[in-house]
């Protein structure tokens, strides 16, 4: 599964298209709210599920609409884009090799100080981080429609 | 910013900036004055939404020198944006990046910073790419490429502080750090938390992006940016850091100090090669923001009162001196340093404020300037770096160097045939300029005031 959303994000990337791109990215948010619940976070996965995969997509679709880029007829612009491929490749192989190293012998075993129910959490100890994240996703929204929306006159 | 995109968006231009200038304004007299009435509503608000925001010493300062940086920005925007709508949306960034560094700057807990950073990052590149010609679009790409990276960092750093702290607070964390002091893990994720900061803040080896998103940037973002907000992302966060979890440490500080040594000598060199009047501020900032690191490195009170000193100083003098460069840039229509000259008998006002903003920033007594660099060599000195101490003096020089050199090409010397005829700027760029140039003198000749009212409680 993290192959799967490595190797799609690294597609959004390379993309030409900025529809193609934005449902890249809702894919790697459904891999990794899968790879959340199969960690025993489900609470966090359907989060990750709602917020980056559903709301964030809309807004991209609402913003981008039907996507005219055109598609570059020219291999060269397309080979452009996957100049880093081989180096990220090699990148990635080296992490998912690090990911069987033993990892016991630099972490202690510590007990968790907060119960670990994720909404007791999230609604007792962490409002000032919710109110943050709402104002992150506004600045965006805000962004997008600054950046991406035409107004008039403009090309 | 949710009200203004109402219905009312006909005519919400100036009704955002009038809103920007409000807020700000009333956060400036709100810290400026009106002590205790504040600390009292500010706990009466963080009781009901339960919020873990402590506004001491250090969050008055930061917040006090926002203000500033952002009345200039807003008065520039008001001079140079011709547009409405643009005005709109630069109003509207400057009071979200500014809400959000008034949370890092009050905040205990190293998540919460993270998610506000991420604001301070978002609305910046917002406003980098606003103007939507191909070096805006550039410089904001830039911008979040070189911003994510440091994300990535600092977000892995926390995942290991969290492993060993058990929570994200500054207090666990630093107990975490004093008990585990011996672990690679722990260790690997200061030093990369700080890189993250690093990168965050534009530091040398670090910071070749900043200079590219900034001096693509539209003038009243620029006064803005290099104000406030290179130093939000980063510095801020560093002196927090560097207060509550680093301070009995060996390896972080060596880190610190070499981090700065390099970003004061990097940065004048590059101002003083610069033929861009913009693009030479960026690199000055550059060698001005290496100073706040480097003193953190000393670890003392007096350093941790030299920093936040010098950043004060830093916010005054670099926007004084953006504001500067936005006026020549409105008056003349360039900031290439080559095509200018003999400014100071057309623009008497700008010339004699920029003059007193360079000399600030290089540390000539009387001005607030002067003052923090003393006291950022003697922490040095104190603390047993004399190597890094003769460095803060070195960089002075430079300085010296590089705004002599702007001085003489852009303010005095021969005025180019081309220019004869320009008349001094207008009174929203006049007026912030003069009020700076005011606190950068003030802040030096009452230095026992400022010294005593605002910076010696920090410790």
């Amino acid at each position: 599964l993290l192959a799967a959303a490595v190797a799609c994000s690294a597609f959004a990337v390379i993309n030409l298209g900025a529809l193609r791109a934005a449902v890249m990215l809702a894919v790697v948010s459904i891999i990794t709210s899968i790879i959340l619940f199969l960690l025993g976070a489900p609470q966090a996965a359907i989060a990750e599920l709602i917020i980056c995969a559903g709301l964030a997509t809309v807004i991209f679709m609402s913003i981008i609409g039907p996507d005219k880029t055109p598609v570059s007829p020219k291999k060269l612009e397309a080979l452009k884009r996957c100049i880093a491929l081989p180096l990220f490749v090699l990148v990635c192989l080296v992490s998912f090799y690090m990911l069987t190293f033993d990892h016991i012998t630099f972490i202690p075993a510590l007990e968790p100080r907060f119960s670990p129910d994720s909404k007791d959490v999230l609604w007792h100890f962490r409002h000032i981080d919710l109110i943050g994240q709402a104002i992150i996703l506004l600045t965006g929204i805000f962004g997008v429609a600054v950046l991406l929306k035409k107004s008039e006159g403009e090309k | 910013v949710v009200f203004l995109n109402l219905p009312l968006y006909k005519a919400s231009g100036s009704a955002a900036f009038l809103a920007a200038v409000l807020y700000f304004a009333a956060q400036g007299i709100f810290v400026s004055f009106a002590d205790i009435n504040f600390l009292a509503w500010n706990e009466i608000f963080c009781s009901l939404f339960a919020l873990n925001l402590f506004y001491d010493p250090v969050s008055k300062i930061i917040t006090l020198t926002a203000a500033i940086a952002a009345f200039s920005a807003l008065a520039t925007a008001k001079s140079r944006v011709s547009n409405d709508k643009s005005l709109f949306n630069f109003s509207n960034l400057i009071l979200l990046s500014g809400a959000a560094i008034n949370v890092v700057s009050m905040t205990r807990d190293i998540f919460t910073m993270y998610v506000f950073i991420e604001i301070i990052a978002v609305s910046a590149y917002i406003m980098i790419a606003s103007g939507k010609t191909r070096r805006a679009l550039a410089g904001g790409f830039k911008y979040i490429i070189a911003s994510s990276i440091g994300s990535a960092l600092m977000l892995f750093s926390m995942g290991v502080f969290f492993v060993f702290a058990g929570d994200t607070s500054f207090g666990s964390i630093a107990a975490a750090y004093e008990s585990f002091s011996g672990n690679i893990l722990m260790q690997a994720a200061v030093a990369l938390f700080l890189c993250g900061l690093f990168v965050k803040g534009g530091l040398a080896p670090f910071g070749g992006w900043l200079l590219g998103a900034y001096s693509g940037a539209p003038a009243a973002v620029s006064v803005w940016l290099s104000g406030i907000i290179a130093c939000a992302c980063g510095i801020i966060a560093l002196v927090r850091f560097a207060q509550f979890v680093i301070i009995p440490s060996g390896n972080a500080q060596t880190l610190l100090l070499i981090v700065g040594a390099v970003s004061i000598i990097v940065g004048a060199l590059g101002a003083l090669s610069a033929s861009d009047f913009k693009k030479a501020l960026n690199y000055s900032g550059i060698s001005q923001t290496g100073y706040i690191v480097m003193v953190l490195g000393a670890g003392s009170q007096l350093a941790l009162i030299a920093a936040l000193f010098h950043f004060f100083n830093y916010g005054v003098f670099q926007s004084l001196l953006f504001v500067n460069s936005a006026a020549v840039e409105a008056q003349t229509g360039t900031v290439n340093i080559n095509r200018l000259g003999g400014l100071s008998s057309r623009m008497p006002v700008t010339a004699a404020t920029s003059a007193v903003g360079f000399l600030s920033l290089m540390g000539a007594p009387p001005f607030g300037g002067f003052f923090s660099k003393l006291l950022i060599i003697l922490a040095l000195w104190q603390s047993g770096n004399e190597f890094f101490a003769v460095t803060a003096v070195i960089g002075s020089i430079l300085a010296a160097g590089y705004f002599l050199r702007l001085e003489r090409k852009v303010f005095f010397g021969h005025i180019p045939k081309r220019l004869e005829n320009i008349k001094e700027a207008g009174w929203y760029l006049l007026a912030p300029s003069i009020l700076l140039a005011l606190i950068a003198l003030g802040s030096g000749i009452f230095f026992a005031f400022m010294l005593l009212k605002f910076f010696a409680p920090v410790v």
